[in-house]
C-alpha cells in the first residue's frame, strides 16, 4: 500500500497544515521548544564564565582586626597586592550580613605566641553557606599559608636546618581531562534541553488534534468518515513526532550557533557541535520523538478538554528531567543496565557523546531498540483509547 | 435502504433504546421524531457503527455497521448532533479534508466540492477560515462534507437548529432534492413543520420505543388529531401511551 495515498497521510497532513497555521501554537512550539532552551542556557554559561573571572581579577582586600599586632603579615600582603583594611567593630555581623566576604583576625596573644616560636592563632571569620565568598576565602587562605611558609624555611635556615627536610612528599595531580570532557560538565543540562524541545515541540498539537478535536465536537463527525480510528490516531502521533523532531532539530542548530559566543578557548574547554555529533544525538533522539508523540496523545485522549490536556501535558514536560537532574546533581558512572531505561539511556549517551568519548554499538542499540519498542506500546495504548465510545462524548 | 430491527441499547442501568425497528427508503425523507432523551440520538449512532447495539440489527444497503463499519460509512453521509469545524481550514478545506478522508481522488473532490458550494449557496464563504462563521454559514460546511461522497444514505441530526428562516427554507429545499435523487434520508428534528414540509413518513420514538409509524395523514388519522403537532403531543407525551 502506498504511504502517501494512506488515510493516516490525509490526517497527518491536514494536522501539520492546521497546526503550523496557528501562529500560537507554532510560536510555543518552536520558539519556546528550540530557542528558549539555548539561549537560557548560554546566558547561563557566559553568566557563570563572567562571574568566575570577576572574582579572580578583583582587587584582593583584607579586612583585618588587630592591624598593629603582625606588622609583618600586613606588610607581606600588601607586596603581594592586597588591599588592608581597618575591619568593622563587628566582624561576625559583617560578614553574615554580606557586606564582607572575610574579615582576617589577629588575636591580642599572637605577638606573645609568635615571640615563643610557637605556632601563632589567627582566625579568618568565614561564611561557607556563600559560595560567592568561596574564591576570596581561598585566595586569603593562600597568601596566609604561603607567607606561613615562608616564614617557616627562615627559620630553619637560621637555625642551619635544610627546610626540604620538612617536605618529604610532594604530590602533582596530572589531569588527564581532555578539553571536551572539561566541557561536558557544563553541558550537563544538555539532554534535559534537547528532551525538553522535543517534548515542547508536540505538545501543542497533541493536545489541539486530540482534546482540542473532543472540545470543538468535530471528534464525531471525523470518525463518522470509512477510517479505523487507528490510522487517525497514527496520523496525528506521527504529526506530533514529527513536530517534536523539527523542535529538536532547530534545539540542536541553536546550540551550535551558540557555542561560538561563548569564550571556550578561555576556559580551555572545547564544546563539539559539529555536524557529525549533531546528526548522531538526532538519531539517538528518534525514538523520543515517538515516545514524547504517543504519550502526549494518549493522555490528552483522557483528559476532558483543552485545558485539563494542557495541565497534564505541562507536567508530562518535567518526566525527562529527571534523568538529567540526576546526572547533573550526581554524577554517575555510565553503566549497561541504564540502556534498558528509556529517557535515562538517552541522556547517558548524549551525556557521553559531549564527552568526546564513543559508545559501544550494543549498548546504542539496546537502548534505540528498547525505547522504540516502549513508544509502540504506549502508542497501542493510544489506539485502543480511541477505540472506547467514550472518545466521541464531550 | 436503511432497515433498524428491534434494536436494543442499554447504559449502564437505563435502557436508552428498547426495540426499535423502523425503515428508510430510498426517494423518501423519513421524520424521526421524539421528545430529548428519547433515545433518537443512540438510535440514530447505531445505524453510523459509532455505538454498537446489544441486540438487534441495522443494514444499510445491505450492509452491517457492526460486521462492516467502513463499508457503511461510504455509504452514509452523517450530519451527527456535533458539528464542529477546523477553525483554521477553510470551508473549502473543511470539505476536502472529509473527501480525502472518503478516498475520493482530488478530481473527484474538486469536483464534489464546487457542487455543493453552489447548491448550499456557500460560494462567498468557501474560501475563509471558518473561524468565526455564523450559525448557519457553520450548518453548511458541516453538511457539505457530510455529503461530499455523495452518499446514497443521509442521517441529518437537527439540521435547522439555530438557523435564521432564510436558511431553513434553502436547506429544507436542499432535503427535498435528496431525497428527489433517489436517496434515503433520515431526518431527527422537533420541528413539526419540517416534518410536515418534508417527510414522507414519521417514526416517533418515545422512552427508547417506536410508538408509531406512517405517513403524516396516517398519523393525524390515528390520533384523529387536528394538525401533526397535536399527533405528535398525542403520541410521544399523551398519557395513554406515555406510560
Amino acid at each position: 500500500m502506498n504511504f502517501f495515498k494512506s488515510l493516516m497521510w490525509v490526517v497527518f497532513r491536514k494536522e501539520v497544515k492546521e497546526n503550523l497555521r496557528d501562529h500560537r501554537a507554532v510560536l510555543s512550539s518552536l520558539v519556546m521548544g528550540a530557542m528558549v532552551g539555548p539561549l537560557v542556557f548560554a546566558a547561563m554559561i557566559n553568566f557563570m564564565i563572567k562571574q568566575q573571572n570577576e572574582w579572580a581579577e578583583q582587587e584582593l582586600v583584607i579586612p583585618v582586626v588587630g592591624q598593629e599586632r603582625a606588622p609583618n603579615l600586613v606588610d607581606w600582603l600588601q607586596r603581594q597586592g592586597a588591599k588592608v583594611e581597618e575591619a568593622p567593630a563587628d566582624p561576625e555581623m559583617a560578614v553574615q550580613s554580606r557586606d564582607l566576604d572575610l574579615v582576617l583576625v589577629i588575636p591580642d596573644n599572637y605577638a606573645e605566641q609568635w615571640q615563643q616560636g610557637q605556632p601563632a592563632a589567627l582566625e579568618l571569620i568565614v561564611d561557607r553557606s556563600r559560595r560567592e565568598a568561596n574564591t576570596t576565602i581561598a585566595r586569603v587562605q593562600g597568601l596566609v599559608l604561603s607567607w606561613g611558609q615562608q616564614v617557616g624555611s627562615l627559620r630553619l635556615r637560621a637555625r642551619g636546618v635544610n627546610p626540604l627536610l620538612t617536605s618529604p612528599i610532594l604530590v602533582n595531580a596530572r589531569d588527564v581531562s581532555t578539553p571536551e570532557s572539561r566541557g561536558s560538565s557544563i553541558l550537563a543540562m544538555w539532554p534535559y534541553f534537547l528532551m525538553l524541545s522535543v517534548f515542547v515541540g508536540g505538545m501543542y498539537l497533541a493536545i489541539d488534534a486530540t482534546a482540542g478535536e473532543r472540545e470543538r465536537q468535530s471528534m464525531e463527525p471525523l470518525l463518522l468518515n470509512p477510517i479505523g480510528a487507528s490510522q487517525v490516531v497514527n496520523g496525528k502521533m506521527l504529526a506530533t513526532a514529527c513536530f517534536g523532531v523539527l523542535a529538536l532539530v532547530l534545539t540542536l542548530l541553536m546550540f551550535k550557533v551558540g557555542v561560538r559566543f561563548l569564550p571556550t578557548e578561555a576556559l580551555g574547554i572545547r564544546l563539539n557541535m559539529g555536524l557529525d555529533v549533531l546528526a548522531h544525538v538526532l538519531l539517538i533522539m528518534l525514538p523520543v520523538a515517538a515516545l514524547a508523540a504517543g504519550l502526549q496523545t494518549l493522555v490528552a485522549a483522557f483528559s476532558k478538554g483543552f485545558r485539563e490536556a494542557q495541565t497534564y501535558l505541562s507536567f508530562l514536560v518535567f518526566i525527562p528531567a529527571v534523568p538529567s537532574v540526576w546526572m547533573a546533581v550526581a554524577p554517575i558512572k555510565p553503566e549497561l543496565w541504564m540502556m534498558f531505561v528509556p529517557l535515562l539511556n538517552q541522556s547517558v549517551q548524549i551525556h557521553l557523546i559531549s564527552r568526546g568519548e564513543t559508545i559501544a554499538m550494543s549498548w546504542q542499540l539496546i537502548a534505540w531498540v528498547l525505547t522504540a519498542i516502549v513508544a509502540m506500546v504506549i502508542s497501542q495504548l493510544a489506539r485502543v483509547c480511541y477505540q472506547r465510545p467514550a472518545i466521541i462524548s464531550h | 435502504m436503511i432497515e433498524v430491527q428491534q434494536l436494543y441499547k442499554r447504559f449502564g442501568t437505563v435502557e436508552a433504546v428498547k426495540g426499535v425497528s423502523f425503515t428508510a427508503r430510498d426517494g423518501e425523507v423519513t421524520g424521526v421524531l421524539g421528545p430529548n432523551g428519547a433515545g433518537k440520538t443512540t438510535s440514530l449512532r447505531m445505524i453510523t457503527g459509532l455505538i454498537k447495539p446489544d441486540q438487534g440489527q441495522v443494514t444499510v444497503d445491505g450492509l452491517d455497521p457492526v460486521k462492516q463499519p467502513i463499508e457503511v460509512r461510504r455509504q452514509l453521509g452523517v450530519l451527527p448532533d456535533a458539528r464542529g469545524l477546523y477553525r483554521r481550514l477553510t470551508a473549502r478545506e473543511n470539505l476536502e479534508y472529509f473527501g480525502a478522508l472518503q478516498g475520493l481522488d482530488a478530481a473527484t473532490i474538486r469536483r464534489h466540492a464546487d457542487e455543493l458550494i453552489e447548491q448550499l449557496g456557500m460560494e462567498t464563504i468557501a474560501e475563509r477560515h471558518t473561524e468565526g462563521f455564523s450559525n448557519g454559514q457553520r450548518v453548511k460546511v458541516a453538511i457539505g462534507r457530510a455529503l461530499i461522497h455523495h452518499p446514497q444514505n443521509v442521517l441529518l441530526d437537527e439540521p435547522t437548529n439555530g438557523l435564521d428562516v432564510m436558511s431553513i427554507r434553502a436547506l429544507r429545499r436542499f432535503i427535498a432534492d435528496l431525497a428527489a435523487q433517489g436517496r434515503a434520508v433520515i431526518l431527527s428534528t422537533h420541528v413539526m413543520q419540517e416534518v410536515a414540509a418534508l417527510c414522507q413518513r414519521i417514526v416517533i420514538i418515545g422512552h427508547g420505543e417506536v410508538v408509531a409509524d406512517g405517513s403524516p395523514d396516517e398519523l393525524i388519522h390515528m390520533t384523529q388529531a387536528d394538525s401533526l403537532e397535536d399527533a405528535f403531543v398525542a403520541l410521544a407525551g399523551g398519557e395513554g401511551l406515555a406510560a
